[in-house]
């Protein structure tokens, strides 16, 4: 919690505090963010400004951290558990974050997850960890420090999508009773490739990305096309579902023109109840209540 | 910084954001170029998406415009406007 306020406490605007706030809240754990949300929300907390900009804005920022932290706990309580999930963080090689309760994974699933160009699930990680459970899974995180969708690797790990399938391959942790593979937006083509290259059983790709996307370097003068039509066999008799907002062009024709080359994949539109499902759907699926269930049906996770 | 430097700013940053609308409308050349302003409704921004243009801009060119003045501009043409002005 005092990495939290110590890191927010030097900026100078309300922009980089949006930064910082986003940067943190992409690493927390749940009981990370409900210990930072309490402390804050206490009625004498006040944004301590260490910045000479800030000097004056201290009322604002207080507001602005309350509300980003309360947005983050609504949707970590719609998951509708009595309890934290006691996930703890560690990260074993830099750039990839590893959660788990700290028990045994020979009952357990390994998710593997891709992020979106957010670093993120689509939502905070708090609120998409609160939505896993501890029990059942430990969580891998990887995200593109450069944010360009995994197309040039990782850097510092892999300088390619292929290196890093291999890489992450050889660096996930061993004895699970199975491998999960999770991706959102620019995650999502990654998560199929890396499912295609290790023992994943299940993939879930969350408005992946179109096969013919030409900012897609040649990777051993192979197209991403054609990468994936080389993964495509690898994938045939795993549980493949290629999730899309049904309100988000063009993620409806991503998906369709993924399931040509991978022809057991499903595609699935996802609509919800109050509004429009765009391509970020997957927070307002937890404002809804519904992303456990949908975590669960299509992760074969048990929805207790 | 100058105006080309400027909508090329944009343009990266956008790349490494959320935001998905100016690759899927096509009229990045045209931005590029001046002889497109990309109306906001195209980029299909949400709050996430505003957060991360405006500090694009804080980060690139010490300039404050902040999410809740972000619309009002109505297209990156108005923002690269309100920049210009800004620097000036």
């Amino acid at each position: 919690m005092q990495g939290f306020l110590s890191r927010i406490s030097v900026v100078p605007s309300i922009n980089m505090l949006n930064f910082a706030i986003l940067e943190l809240t992409n690493a927390m754990t749940p009981i990370e963010a409900m210990q930072v949300y309490q402390e804050t929300s206490r009625t004498d907390w006040r944004f301590e400004a260490k910045h000479p900009r800030a000097a004056d804005k201290v009322e604002a920022f207080t507001q602005a951290v309350r509300h980003a932290l309360s947005k983050i706990v609504l949707l970590m309580r719609a998951a509708g558990k009595p309890k934290l999930e006691r996930f703890v963080r560690s990260e074993p090689v830099p750039g990839i974050k590893f959660f788990t309760d700290g028990t045994g994974g020979t009952d357990k699933s390994l998710l593997i997850c891709f992020a979106g160009n957010g670093g993120r699930m689509m939502m905070p990680l708090p609120a998409f960890l609160q939505h896993i459970d501890a029990r059942q899974a430990d969580v891998v995180l990887l995200a593109d420090p450069m944010k360009q969708g995994f197309r040039n690797g990782i850097s510092g790990i892999a300088p390619n999508i292929i290196a890093l399938v291999e890489q992450v391959s050889r660096v996930v942790p061993a004895g699970y009773r199975d491998i999960k593979v999770m991706g959102t937006s620019a995650g999502g083509i990654p998560a199929l490739l890396v499912a295609a290259h290790s023992s994943a059983t299940r993939v879930l790709a969350i408005g992946a990305g179109q096969p013919d996307d030409d900012r897609w370097p040649l990777v051993d003068g192979l197209t991403l096309r054609q990468m994936l039509a080389d993964a495509a066999p690898k994938l045939a008799g795993k549980h493949i579902v290629l999730a899309y907002g049904v309100d988000s062009s063009p993620d409806p024709e991503a998906a369709e023109a993924l399931k040509e080359i991978i022809p057991n994949a499903t595609p699935l539109a996802v609509s919800l109840e109050g509004k429009p499902a765009e391509h970020s759907f997957l927070a307002d699926l937890g404002l809804e209540g519904r992303l456990a269930g949908f975590l669960a049906d299509n992760l074969a996770f048990e929805n207790k | 910084m100058t105006e080309a430097e400027i909508r090329q700013m944009l343009v990266e940053s956008i790349a490494a954001s959320t935001v998905r609308g100016l690759h899927h409308s096509g009229l990045t050349a045209g931005f590029l170029a001046g002889t497109e302003v990309v109306p906001f409704e195209l980029l299909s921004l949400d709050s996430m998406g505003e957060m991360e243009i405006c500090i694009a801009v804080e980060v690139n060119t010490g300039i404050e415009v902040v999410p809740g003045e972000l619309q009002a501009l109505g297209s990156l043409g108005g923002l690269v406007a309100f920049i210009k002005e800004h620097m000036a």
